[in-house]
């Protein structure tokens, strides 16, 4: 295989998967009716803290495990503000948000004495799968296992008890409750769930993509992923096109940098492609709904 | 005691915001004995005082392009404000102007005048409040919603680039690459205005207060080594409680 | 006789409201027990108790003369309770098996068991002869099957104990024949049955014994074969079935002040709505809409109004010239959603009082003085004994009544030739409703053409001087006040021509 063409594809591969992870977080919740557009900031937060274990222990897998752990922790806030005390979730979003900005950069500065970007060689970055015995160069753990994760959400949805249980919630939540579903303690656990996965995802995106830390290095991937949610009609395959597509951008985009495009506009690139892509898409299926006729 | 309740929640999200803030001032290491004095002289001291002014006014300007009042939201104020700065520098090549801060100031403290008087004593006022509150209400009793969302939308837009223009025309006079986007005047301007509920006359103090802790912190990372970026997380937090609040007493009110 | 359930002293309160006060109430197995009273009269209510969604102020329990504590409905189903609900608790993008087995799902290995669904609701449908296709969807289902899929869901559960709510109301008449032979046959087994209900002619059809509510309390406790439908009135009600007081005739006159001409509305799916709708209300009389709910009510009302948006053929003239879109001004307007449409549930009550009148109360171009907004306020409190501290406070904090009698005050001085109500009644007690009975008759006959729509019979009977029967988006009968229910009745299910 050629060389070239196999590392832009796991550079395609490796941009998907923290946009994918975190989207998957939020195609969930929106499965059990939260609408949480807070993706942004639970990645974030999830990207910093696995620096900091990483940092801190010298392991990559620690850094997962604790970004897991503390971003499931910080959508604590996001699950009993938005679902225990129903406040309106795109003001809770923009608070969330901005709290993992202003959070990231202040420990930043006093657990690393500094701003801007952290990397040190003490930090631990993903390994490769090659590293880890397999015969798949360059490609991280993260990218396959979103890849499962994807499919598993979509098994357990669709096919298992607590999956129907969800989509009962999600659908009708008065009717959920007459049941005997108790659908506060469903919606609690889609959004911690869901932090768990921002947790993989920020991981990724600081250990995998590359390994350091910089403020605001989420760039608008979390409302990509928003985006994502939104168009995928929540099922969990449908995700992966638009999710794709910001990952083949983003590659792209890096390649046009090496080529001597200015780097504005190699950074907005991915974000600009995606959007109008998404948009046009939007458009498209609404055109063609109504000649499709009633649903 | 109505107006107990209705006063309630600034206080609560204040309240609840600098005793977080002061948790984490604590767990970080440092004195708020010593930073708060710090934020205080780094805002309001003197040739401090013209930096907080000059954020003050670009923010309450953007407090006005957000439309809440009409039940809108309109996060897109950081490109609208470049817009406008990009357009006052391109003005400001072709006519002279005079400085920002001898007009900037009279000029949004004069549209916060016109604000709080069109918000509650003209009929356009009273439609854009009622739509805010129940669009459904509004559009039964013959308002024109959708011509009103517009029109509230528009006017947002052309406060958010007069602020980007007042940013633009005051210190240091230039048009810098970032300098409307990375202080978070749009940020700044939504915490504010959901701080105090959209209500006219309570949105300028409130953008007062997190203007004096957003230039403030600066002071204190100077003085106390506190990283100014703990004014992002005080705002992230008002923000949370004041959406929490305000839904744990829109319920009570219609229980 | 072997008791299932009692409710013993239980009371309610909500706000200002006494739904339930000292209720007491026992059902035996294997009996049809029905709950009868007028509406508002705590049915719902109590019910609601019974399966832990409201929880008493006072008073408790006994399942099987054991105390039970019910803190959500899942407690009560756990304690062999089962609900139909009278709108109903179903998720449309489900099938009818998951629907039903959903709380209580059948798995293998980790999976749910699709067959092993299907199998346990086509039992049940075959033990109790309540057909459903396990594979449907429920949104694509009609009312009658969705309610069958509410009570093979209880019924999958097990319930001992099945409470259904007002299961008639989007029956058709041959339809509720059929629920009654279910119900015997599931009585049969051994379960009690809490029929709630308003039309007595389904008490005495199908129930063994009958409970009487009357304004949140037990006014009567009977054997249906030992009753008969005077007594149960005068339990209702708190007096005999007399003709309603003397009735001043109306006099209309003059050239029609609303004029419905052809009136076709289809939905965003193109199915009709209303199909060729036409009448006129003359100035001076009330006009009733009679119709089982979904019947083109909403649909006719937003065309007459004008909030319904282009896209409908035929006309509505209002004293000759065609309606405005968007709300024409010259219709006063009484909603039924009281928080949805007719208010602003936190503007002030001077606020929502205003609406409709901000134009006439603005001094010069830009001016809305407060003083005399509130000052209009405290008249129209005054003129229609709205009940509220001040007209500054929230008009969320009012009681139904009161809020109801805001938005009468607020249409009501709009001096509109044409006043359409929705639902005057609903949610608010007997002396409200009287006052709101004497407001619209005060309009009618100061030669104000009302349109009245209302889902209760005997209102329409009361204060319309013709009732009109939509049926499927047509008008299919036009009556006097002095027809009977049952003949209304029959017209909106269809069954009369």
């Amino acid at each position: 295989m050629n060389l070239l063409e196999f590392s832009f594809l796991s550079g395609v591969l490796t941009a998907t998967a923290p946009v994918l992870l975190a989207a998957l977080g939020g195609l969930i919740c929106q499965v059990a009716g939260v609408f949480n557009i807070a993706l942004e900031g639970q990645l974030l937060w999830g990207a910093f803290t696995a620096v900091v274990v990483s940092d801190l222990t010298g392991s990559a897998w620690a850094g997962v495990l604790g970004a897991v752990a503390a971003t499931v922790l910080f959508s604590g806030l996001l699950s009993a503000a938005s679902v225990a005390w129903r406040a309106d979730p795109i003001v809770v979003a923009v608070g969330v948000t901005l709290l993992a900005l202003g959070l990231t950069a202040f420990l930043m500065r006093q657990i690393f004495g500094s701003g801007g970007t952290y990397t040190s060689p003490d930090l631990a970055g993903l390994p490769t799968l090659a590293e880890l015995g397999l015969d798949v160069p360059v490609l991280g753990p993260l990218v396959p296992l979103a890849a499962v994760l994807v499919a598993a959400t979509a098994w357990r949805l669709g096919r298992t008890r607590s999956g129907l249980r969800v989509r009962g919630v999600g659908q009708h939540r008065e009717a959920a409750e007459a049941a005997g579903l108790r659908a506060g303690a469903y919606r609690h656990g889609v959004v911690l769930v869901a932090g768990a996965l921002c947790g993989l995802a920020g991981a990724q995106l600081a250990l995998g993509n590359v390994t350091l830390f910089s403020e605001c290095m989420s760039a608008g991937r979390g409302w990509i992923a928003v985006v994502a949610v939104m168009l995928s009609g929540v099922l969990p395959g449908r995700l992966l096109p638009a999710c794709l597509l910001f990952g083949v951008a983003e590659a792209v985009g890096f390649r046009l940098q090496g080529a001597g495009l200015p780097q504005q506009a190699a950074d907005a690139a991915p974000y600009v492609i995606t959007l109008v892509a998404l948009v046009l898409a939007a458009v498209a299926a609404r055109r063609r709904a109504p000649e499709k006729g009633s649903t | 005691m109505i107006r107990r309740v209705v006063l309630s929640t600034p206080v609560v999200a204040i309240g609840g915001a600098l005793l977080l803030t002061t948790l984490v001032l604590v767990v970080v290491g440092v004195d708020p004995a010593v930073a708060y004095p710090a934020l205080i002289r780094g805002a309001v001291a003197d040739g401090n005082l013209e930096y907080t002014i000059a954020a003050f006014v670009p923010t309450l300007g953007m407090a006005f392009a957000i439309p809440l009042r009409a039940g809108q939201f309109n996060l897109g104020g950081d490109g609208q404000l470049s817009a406008g700065g990009i357009a006052a520098a391109a003005l400001a090549l072709l006519v002279p102007l005079p400085p920002v801060l001898a007009i900037g100031l009279p000029l949004v403290v004069l549209l916060a005048g016109i604000w709080w008087y069109a918000d509650g004593r003209t009929v356009l006022g009273y439609e854009i409040r009622a739509t805010g509150h129940n669009r459904e209400f509004a559009r039964y009793g013959g308002v024109r919603v959708d011509r009103l969302a517009a029109i509230a939308l528009a006017g947002g837009g052309g406060f958010a680039g007069l602020a980007g223009g007042l940013i633009v025309l005051g210190p240091p006079y230039r048009f810098v690459d970032g300098a409307l986007t990375a202080p978070g005047y749009t940020f700044t301007a939504v915490a504010a205005v959901l701080l105090a509920a959209a209500r006219p006359a309570v949105v300028p103090v409130t953008v007062a207060l997190l203007t004096v802790l957003q230039v403030g912190g600066q002071g204190m990372e100077r003085e106390a080594g506190v990283p100014s970026q703990l004014t992002q997380i005080v705002q992230g937090l008002i923000i949370v409680i004041v959406a929490v609040f305000a839904t744990v007493r829109g319920r009570r009110a219609t229980e | 006789m072997e008791l299932a359930a009692e409710l013993v002293g239980v009371t309610k309160r909500f706000g200002p409201v006494l739904a339930n006060d000292g209720v007491d109430l026992a059902v035996a197995r294997g009996e049809v027990h029905a709950v009868v009273g007028e509406n508002g009269a705590g049915k719902s209510t109590l019910m609601s108790v019974l399966y832990g969604l409201h929880r008493p102020d006072s008073g408790h329990v006994l399942r099987a003369g054991q105390r039970i504590r019910l803190r959500s409905p899942a407690d009560a189903i756990r304690h062999g309770l089962g609900m139909v609900h009278q709108r109903f608790r179903l998720f449309p993008d489900l099938t009818v098996a998951e629907n039903v087995v959903i709380g209580a799902e059948p798995v293998t290995a980790g999976r749910l068991d699709r067959a092993a669904a299907h199998r346990a609701v086509t039992d049940l449908s075959d033990r109790y002869g309540l057909r459903a296709d396990p594979s449907a969807r429920v949104g694509t289902l009609p009312v009658g099957v969705r309610q069958r899929v509410e009570i093979l869901r209880a019924l999958h559960r097990r319930a001992e104990v099945l409470i259904l709510d007002e299961p008639t109301a989007v029956l058709t008449p041959g339809e509720a024949d059929r629920l009654f032979e279910v119900l015997r046959t599931v009585a049969a087994t051994g379960v009690a049955i809490l029929l709630v209900t308003h039309k007595l002619t389904e008490v005495l059809a199908a129930s063994d014994r009958v409970t009487v509510l009357r304004q949140g309390r037990v006014t009567g406790r009977f054997t249906t074969a030992g009753t008969d439908a005077d007594e149960l009135v005068h339990a209702m009600i708190g007096r005999s079935l007399t003709p309603p007081a003397p009735r001043r005739l109306a006099r209309p006159d003059g050239a029609p002040a609303l004029g419905v001409q052809d009136l076709t509305v289809r939905d965003g799916d193109d199915v009709p709505r209303l199909t060729a709708v036409s009448f006129a209300v003359r100035p001076g009389e009330i006009v009733g809409i009679a119709g089982v709910a979904g019947s083109g009510q909403r649909e006719l009302i937003d065309a007459v109004t004008g909030l319904r948006p282009p896209g409908e053929s035929g006309r509505i003239l209002l004293d000759g010239l065609p309606v405005r879109q968007g709300r024409d001004p010259r219709v006063a307007y009484v909603p039924e959603d009281r928080h949805g449409r007719a208010t602003a549930p936190e503007l002030s009550l001077a606020e929502d009082l205003l609406m409709g009148a901000q134009h006439r109360l603005a001094r010069g171009r830009f001016g809305l003085p407060s003083a005399a907004v509130r000052a209009r306020a405290r008249d129209l409190s005054e003129r229609f004994a709205i009940s509220a501290a001040s007209v500054d406070i929230p008009i969320s904090a009012l009681s139904g009544g009161n809020a109801q009698k805001a938005v009468l005050a607020r249409e009501l001085t709009r001096e509109s030739r044409v006043i359409v109500v929705e639902e005057p009644s609903q949610g608010v007690d007997v002396g409200v409703r009287e006052r709101v009975h004497a407001l619209l008759i005060e309009a009618r006959d100061r030669g104000t053409a009302v349109l009245l729509q209302s889902s209760e019979l005997a209102e329409l009977r009361e204060l319309a001087d013709r009732i009109l029967v939509l049926f499927e988006g047509r008008l299919v009968a036009e009556f006097t006040p002095d027809a009977t229910e049952a003949r209304l009745g029959q017209a909106m299910t269809g069954v009369l021509p």
